[in-house]
């Protein structure tokens, strides 16, 4: 099957649902307040795109996404590679971090806004804590499962720890890894517009409180399918981004874990 | 070039009660620029000393020496080839065979010392293929190409062609002869296939139950012929070294 066959099939459930929602609203199935007509919902999206409104927020959000991210990744990749290589350090911090791992970031805001305040840290710490542990554990699983065949062909090629490190257990928990930074980018999302809905004065998430409190769910309706479009083309880059890191799995039908 | 001797080397696992007697009080003396064969049954004890002399093991008791032609001890570099080829999947052919060179290398000096050798195994027209692409016979040459660029003293190669087929081991072997004629490197090389041995040793060890029980030195020339008397002597005295034929 060609990749154009694939796209395509791809797109046969939303236009119906498209087609649904325009003969939906032409004949009043239901109440254009509950669901706004596509026209409308097309109108508001013209005029938040074209007032800077939509960007504003949306690069507000982005940028939360990220940096949470990258703060995540520096925070966890080491992490992740010590204990992967030091097994006899598991112990002291297994019970911890399985702890925390059933910990929703967002039941933490309550106690994040009364130490921090409403500002940029709540949110980036929600982000944070949702991206680490994809991660971390991903990180741990490949660097600690990497096959030992391999590890004693470094050795018995003369390589030191470090050597074998950079040589056979990166390289070999290059696609872990990835997995793991994928899922954590699709947990951030989540939890940063969670974030934003409870307290935030901007991003996407507050974009869509905002319409909410101001009655119009047009704008919440844009609100969310730009979530939702942004997250798939992040996705999607990430994706390529991990083919290309990653040829050797080239033609294996392999998932870098959806979230 | 380096050779080694070996003086009541012993080797035991522990297997919760147990103790397993993998290699049992062995010596023996491999000189520099030979081929040695060690053969035996399956669980005998050679892949254990193997690994021993590889540093992949350590010994519980006994002495390994290492000494080059003129019988001084150096620390040799050894190179070690596997069971299977063992080869990084995220590599290419050429990257593969190049995995033991140093990394500190600029990529020129890298492909002078790597292409002569793809060249010499029949591997060029490979060089940019995975490892999944690869057939037993082509991977194992890479494994073998790999320990080759490292440049050791002497290589250990442990059952290398035990899974590839008929056609394909004969082949194999006959370029391993050719190796060995051209290469100058001590080879020490494990099998549980007699003819495989004695198509390939100058000198046979013959081991059973963690013990080398008999010497056997091969004075043929090769490339060896299987059906010549002396051939046919050779395998029959190993057989009965190991009973029960």
């Amino acid at each position: 099957m060609n990749i154009h066959s694939k796209a395509l099939k791809g797109l046969y459930i939303p236009v119906i649902i498209f087609i649904g929602w325009v003969a939906g609203s032409y004949f009043t199935w239901w109440n254009a307040y509950i669901i706004p007509p596509p026209v409308e919902v097309a109108a508001a999206f013209v005029h938040v795109v074209n007032d800077g409104t939509l960007a504003k927020h949306l690069i507000v959000s982005i940028y939360r996404v990220f940096a949470g991210f990258g703060f995540a990744l520096l925070l966890a990749f080491p992490l992740a590679v010590l204990l992967g290589m030091n097994k006899e350090w598991n112990p002291y911090v297994h019970t911890v971090l399985e702890c925390l791992r059933h910990i929703p970031p967002l039941a933490t805001i309550p106690i994040l806004i009364l130490w921090f305040g409403i500002g940029e840290l709540p949110k980036l710490l929600i982000v944070i804590m949702a991206t680490f542990f994809p991660i971390f554990f991903n990180t741990l699983h490949g660097v600690g499962s990497c096959d030992i065949k391999w590890v004693e062909v470094g050795k018995s090629f003369g390589m030191n720890r470090r050597e074998i490190f950079r040589y056979v257990v990166l390289p070999a928990s290059l696609p872990s890894i990835l997995v793991g930074m994928r899922l954590g980018l699709g947990y951030s999302w989540r939890a940063l517009v969670g974030a934003e809905l409870i307290a935030a004065s901007s991003g996407i998430g507050y974009m869509i409180l905002d319409a909410e409190q101001l009655s119009r769910p047009d704008l919440v309706i844009i609100g969310i399918l730009t979530i939702g479009i942004m997250g798939t083309l992040i996705d999607w880059g990430f994706f390529m981004l991990a083919t290309k890191l990653v040829p050797w799995k080239e033609g294996e039908e392999t998932d870098y874990g959806r979230s | 070039m380096a050779g080694v001797e070996l003086s009541h080397l012993s080797k035991q696992f522990v297997l919760g009660q147990q103790v397993l007697e993998a290699v049992q009080d062995v010596t023996a003396t491999i000189a520099p620029g030979s081929f040695t064969v060690i053969v035996g049954k399956s669980g005998c004890g050679k892949t254990t000393l193997l690994r021993l002399l590889g540093g992949l093991e350590e010994k519980t008791t006994g002495q390994i020496h290492w000494t080059d032609v003129e019988n001084q001890q150096i620390t040799p570099k050894i190179g070690f080839v596997f069971q299977e080829p063992r080869l990084m999947p995220w590599l290419t052919v050429f990257e593969n065979t190049a995995f033991s060179v140093d990394k500190f290398l600029t990529p020129t000096a890298v492909e002078s010392i790597v292409n002569p050798i793809l060249q010499l195994l029949g591997l060029e027209t490979f060089r940019a293929a995975y490892p999944t692409q690869l057939s037993g016979g082509m991977a194992q040459r890479v494994a073998l190409g790999r320990t080759l660029c490292y440049d050791p003293d002497l290589i250990l190669m442990d059952e290398p062609f035990g899974a590839l087929d008929y056609f394909t081991r004969k082949k194999m072997q006959r370029e391993m002869v050719d190796l060995f004629m051209t290469q100058k490197k001590t080879l020490i090389f494990v099998t549980h296939d007699v003819t495989e041995a004695i198509y390939l040793g100058q000198k046979i060890l013959v081991m059973d139950a963690g013990k080398i029980i008999r010497e056997i030195p091969v004075e043929m020339p090769y490339p060896r012929d299987s059906t010549t008397t002396t051939f046919l002597r050779v395998q029959q005295e190993i057989l009965e070294v190991l009973g029960g034929f």
